[in-house]
């Protein structure tokens, strides 16, 4: 299958198996396979079954299919919903091949080719996929196709497939066997009216999926003929026998055949598993950028609280930025820049508050000097203290001399003292 | 003849445009999550900056504010300028004739600049220009008004560096008949360094 049209890789028939297996050893070693199983031995059969779910149901379902079918991995079940008259029932299609030997060297020798089967898909359940338009008629009827291995006749209900059956060489709508298809509906729903019990069977409306050949004529009633062109877009470059067949779009709808029409087919099928966590993949893809999304909306959150914090002190920036813009204006308007200003001033102000008082030293002295009047002052001098004393205060020297001994230069006692701020102490 | 990815591939392609669409979202989320935490980190050192510039700006500001009126008055009284050592000198000898004091010397040094005292090694804008003065005179009295009249000048703050009162005896040959005391001290005469007229900024 290249796109939409399908090319002949190879054919093989009955007994063929070593052939087949030849072949699929010069096949590239990652090839996937579909079969397609159009057999006659297949069964039908329907069971109502207690309504249950899960594993227990999965259980049950298995034990329905081993009771029927020799081997359960090539049958499915179908659920054709419940029953009104028994809600707690279920009615189920149980469907499989009845002779699992005819496939089992086909299967071996994809098997010993360690080729990848994806899925064994049997025809009936394939063309009940397939036909969806025809199924709008929700009434029971038989639909009949033909293929090249014969006329299948498949019984829907509501639109669901109920039965199916293959007439093996009855296909060839233009070959000898081309009368063989009608005498097979007669024979079907004959069948199905036997089944049922029910005369209705008889006189099922069959849909015949054929194009360029006339239904009228066949001596059969309930006949209409549907041109499958019509229903759906036939693959480019089909292999057909006929134009009639409908093999071409079996195999073209085998590709995207849904898993629950499949068979198992035991171990087989190797990309069983695969195939299905294979949506899981971009679902874990999907996953995780939901989840990269849902950081990267926290971190949203986290990028606008800061955006706003950073707008906030932009704006406070902005609004200090203005006012030492103000300030600097107002400074500029000064006579000196304000530090020399205030500089000019404090240097007064520390000269002043160094300055020594000389009427505060001359009281002070005077006042000393008055306790102890037998001393005169012969000189009295000052000077400021060391940088390091407290502002204001001067070193002071006092020279005291007796007057009694009135001879000049000699004094008679030098005291030497530092006063503080307020005077001598 | 063009071939179908087979749906495992698209698949896993499409999980792969997937996750790595998660990674730029997480990568893109993570830079943005980096530039915005680095520009708030700015934005607050920013701020951080502009508010201690502000606050100091107020502050020198309001020291602006106290200091302008003063040192407009002392403009007003002509402490800003250029020392005027010769008009002194004529107001010193007036005050000396008005307070008794005869003087025996009286000069200016010329003019320097004085060290601020808490920043010595700062450039000072006040200028010292020191008078000595030798002097003799009756009383202490008249020391002391004769001093408190030279600290009344307008034009300069007067403060004294060092000062020496030493009694004369009669005695002493170099005495004068009535007076009593001699008098040596250095008088400080301050005034601000000439600075930029106002409308020159």
């Amino acid at each position: 299958m290249h796109g939409r049209s399908l090319e002949r890789s190879a054919g093989f028939g009955v007994g063929a198996e070593r052939d087949f297996a030849a072949w699929l050893a010069g096949q590239p070693a990652r090839q996937r396979y579909r079969l397609l199983v159009d057999l006659a031995d297949e069964g039908f059969e329907i069971e109502d079954i207690p309504r249950v779910r899960g594993a227990d149901r999965r259980a049950l379902l298995a034990r329905r299919l081993a009771h029927h079918f020799l081997d359960p991995s090539l049958a499915a079940a179908a659920s054709l919903g419940k029953l009104p008259a028994a809600p707690q029932l279920e009615r189920v299609l149980l469907y499989g091949l009845t002779r699992p030997a005819l496939l089992a060297p086909w299967l071996a020798a994809l098997d010993d080719a360690a080729s990848r089967l994806e899925a064994v898909v049997p025809a009936a359940a394939l063309l009940g996929v397939l036909a969806p338009p025809v199924l709008r008629e929700r009434a029971s009827f038989l639909l009949v196709s033909f293929a090249r291995t014969g006329t299948r006749l498949s019984h829907f209900d509501d639109g669901r497939l109920r039965f199916s059956r293959l007439a093996a060489g009855a296909g060839a709508l233009e070959g000898a066997d081309a009368a063989a298809w009608p005498a097979e509906v007669v024979r079907t729903r004959s069948y199905l009216a036997a089944q049922t019990g029910s005369t209705a069977g008889a006189e099922l409306p069959a849909i015949v999926l054929a194009r360029g050949t006339t239904v009228d004529g066949t001596g059969v009633a309930g006949l209409r003929g549907v041109d499958p062109a019509k229903l759906w877009r036939l693959p480019a470059a089909t292999p057909a026998a006929s134009a009639d067949d409908l093999t071409p779009m079996l195999l073209s709808a085998l590709a995207r055949a849904p898993r629950h029409i499949t068979w198992p087919a035991g171990a087989f099928v190797k990309s069983a598993e695969s195939s299905r966590w294979r949506p899981a993949i971009p679902a874990a893809g999907g996953a995780f950028l939901a989840g990269c999304l849902a950081l990267a909306a926290m971190r949203w959150a986290t990028i606008d609280s800061l955006a706003h914090d950073s707008a906030e002190r932009e704006r406070a920036l902005r609004s200090a930025l203005a006012e030492i813009a103000e300030l600097k204006s107002k400074h500029d308007a000064l006579p000196l820049p304000p530090q020399t200003l205030i500089d000019v001033v404090a240097a007064l102000d520390r000269e002043h508050a160094a300055a020594i008082d000389p009427a505060g030293i001359l009281r002070a002295v005077a006042s000393r000097l008055e306790s102890v009047p037998e001393l005169q002052l012969q000189r009295l001098s000052w000077h400021r203290a060391a940088p390091d004393a407290p502002q204001g205060s001067a070193s002071i020297t006092l020279e005291l001399r007796a007057p009694q001994e009135g001879s000049r230069g000699l004094p008679a006692t030098r005291l030497q003292f530092e006063s503080g701020p307020g005077g001598p102490p | 003849m063009s071939r179908r990815l087979p749906p495992s591939a698209l698949n896993a392609l499409l999980a792969l445009a997937l996750g790595i669409g998660g990674i730029v979202v997480l990568t893109w989320s993570s830079r943005a999550v980096e530039d915005m935490e680095s520009r708030s980190a700015q934005a607050s050192r920013d701020l951080a900056r502009g508010s201690a510039q502000r606050a100091a700006m107020r502050r020198l500001d309001a020291a602006a504010a106290l200091a302008l009126p003063r040192y407009r008055s002392l403009v007003a009284a002509g402490v800003v300028g250029a020392p005027r050592p010769q008009a002194w000198q004529g107001r010193v000898t007036e005050a000396a004739l008005r307070h008794r004091v005869e003087l025996v010397e009286a000069r200016f040094l010329p003019p320097r600049a004085r060290p601020a005292e808490p920043e010595p090694d700062k450039a000072s804008p006040l200028l010292a220009s020191t008078l000595v003065l030798k002097a003799r005179l009756l009383h202490e009295g008249d020391f002391a008004a004769f001093i408190a009249d030279l600290q009344a000048q307008p034009d300069a703050r007067v403060h004294i560096a060092d000062c020496a009162l030493d009694r004369l005896w009669p005695a002493q040959p170099a005495a004068a008949a009535d007076a009593h005391l001699a008098l040596e001290c250095r008088l400080d005469w301050l005034t601000i360094a000439p600075l930029p007229a106002e409308g020159t900024r």
